[in-house]
């Protein structure tokens, strides 16, 4: 019963549902039910007592039915975008979930590898083996836990997004050299070419590094042994332009115009190379776009990719 | 000696499951993408293979429908071992004739173990 008369308190149902009151279906019914109701009274009132001609009485209903008609749109709205909503949540805990089990996988199956029977402590070199499967995926799970924490801060604007002045050359010129390993392990060419005086950009610092280590990341994940990498610096307009060229397995077409989105990610990506979550460039365009920045590319399937980014310098 | 073929990505569950049936005393042949597993299924003769779906260059159903066009690998008992639990591709697995679909997370290293053999004395 309590359920029942719970289910009565419109405010509380709409608070459940996460929404702004004015996107809130329960809300909007009560609105459509008293407009109904008063413009009943009120034409009642005003036919009886006031007007003689019916044709004002007519445009009046019309102008009624108009408000109704806009009241019933935006309702049927919020509940494509309650089930959008549900739809996606869905969608994030079974995307989640099967990226945070394939390392919780390895690490279980590696502990009972090591605690087996079979296993014979003698050989030292392969116990390493196994402790690195541990420690490897120990850090896969917390880069997928510190994306969505990332996301989720950046979206309720809780991150360190205190701008300041800095050197975009000097931030990359850091990236590249702990890069350095990753870079030589795979043969990869990578070079970086700014202007000696380049004006220093206004953004946050912290929040800029996760950008420019992403694209470099991507850039070193996507090229092949033997490719290279050529970073650009340069003035642009009121700011400075970021580009970062590779020679790697591109983005097809099709795929272009969903890159930007949380989780998805090209087909030849996950075909090349099976590690990656699908929220780097999500996380990117989301600094970005706080920062007063824009991030375009162009792709070709096979050919490599180029993405550019901008950051203003006042 | 049972010989198995296991089509695996992630080195770390080649490692593990694959060094855990060598100590149970089979021979495994290891393959790291969809192409390699098929090239190895139609030259090595393998007893059972044990394939994941998320695979690079072929993934685990075109594997699968690849072993079931030629007469010499379409009999060859195939495991299917993922973390996708898709109930399409569950679908899909189990009508190309996949003997049995293994979602990893849900399975310990000896359970597996057990699956195999269990199929391989079928």
């Amino acid at each position: 019963m309590s359920e029942k008369l719970s289910q009565l308190n419109i405010f509380s149902q709409c608070r459940k549902y996460n929404v702004p009151l004015r996107q809130c279906p329960q809300f909007l019914f009560v609105v459509m039910g008293f407009v109904i109701m008063i413009s009943s009274s009120v034409f009642y009132a005003i036919g009886e007592n006031y007007v003689t001609d019916p044709r004002i009485v007519a445009f009046v209903v019309l102008a009624v039915a108009m408000i109704f008609l806009i009241i019933a749109f935006i309702i049927t709205h919020s509940f494509e975008d309650l089930a959008e909503a549900n739809r996606m949540k869905a969608e994030f805990v079974s995307i989640v979930s099967h990226q945070l089990r394939a390392p919780l996988t390895n690490l279980r199956w590696a502990t009972q590898f090591l605690l087996s029977e079979e296993f014979t402590v003698a050989n030292k070199d392969q116990n390493i083996e196994y402790f690195d499967i541990i420690k490897q995926n120990g850090a896969r799970m917390e880069g997928l836990i510190d994306d969505l924490l990332t996301i989720t801060r950046l979206k309720e604007g809780k991150t360190d997004n205190k701008k300041t002045k800095f050197s975009l050359t000097a931030l990359t010129e850091e990236i590249i050299a702990e890069h350095e390993k990753a870079v030589k392990n795979s043969k990869i060419k990578l070079d970086l070419k700014a202007p000696e005086k380049l004006s220093y950009v206004v953004a946050s610092y912290p929040l800029i590094k996760i950008v420019v280590e992403n694209l470099i990341n991507n850039a070193i994940r996507y090229s092949q042994e033997g490719e290279k990498i050529s970073i650009i610096l340069k003035a642009f307009n009121k700011g400075i332009r970021f580009e970062i060229k590779d020679e790697g397995i591109g983005i097809p077409a099709e795929d272009q115009k969903r890159i930007f989105q949380k989780f998805f990610r090209a087909k030849n990506a996950v075909r090349a190379e099976v590690y990656g979550t699908g929220l780097g460039l999500y996380i990117i365009k989301l600094i970005l776009d706080g920062m007063n920045g824009k991030i375009w590319f162009n792709s070709k399937k096979d050919k490599g990719s180029t993405f550019y980014f901008t950051l203003p310098t006042a | 000696m049972k010989k198995i073929l296991f089509v695996e990505d992630e080195a770390a569950i080649q490692k593990t499951l694959g060094e855990s049936l060598r100590n149970k005393g089979y021979e495994v042949e290891s393959a790291i993408d969809g192409e390699m597993g098929l090239k190895l299924a139609k030259s090595g003769n393998p007893d059972l293979i044990l394939l994941d779906i998320i695979l690079p260059k072929k993934n685990g159903i075109e594997v699968l429908e690849g072993l079931r066009a030629e007469e010499k690998t379409k009999d060859i008992p195939v495991i299917i071992l993922t973390n996708l639990e898709n109930v399409g591709e569950v679908e899909k697995a189990i009508e190309l004739g996949a003997t049995t679909y293994l979602i990893k997370a849900n399975y310990s290293l000896d359970e597996v173990i057990e699956k195999v053999r269990k199929t391989l004395e079928d």
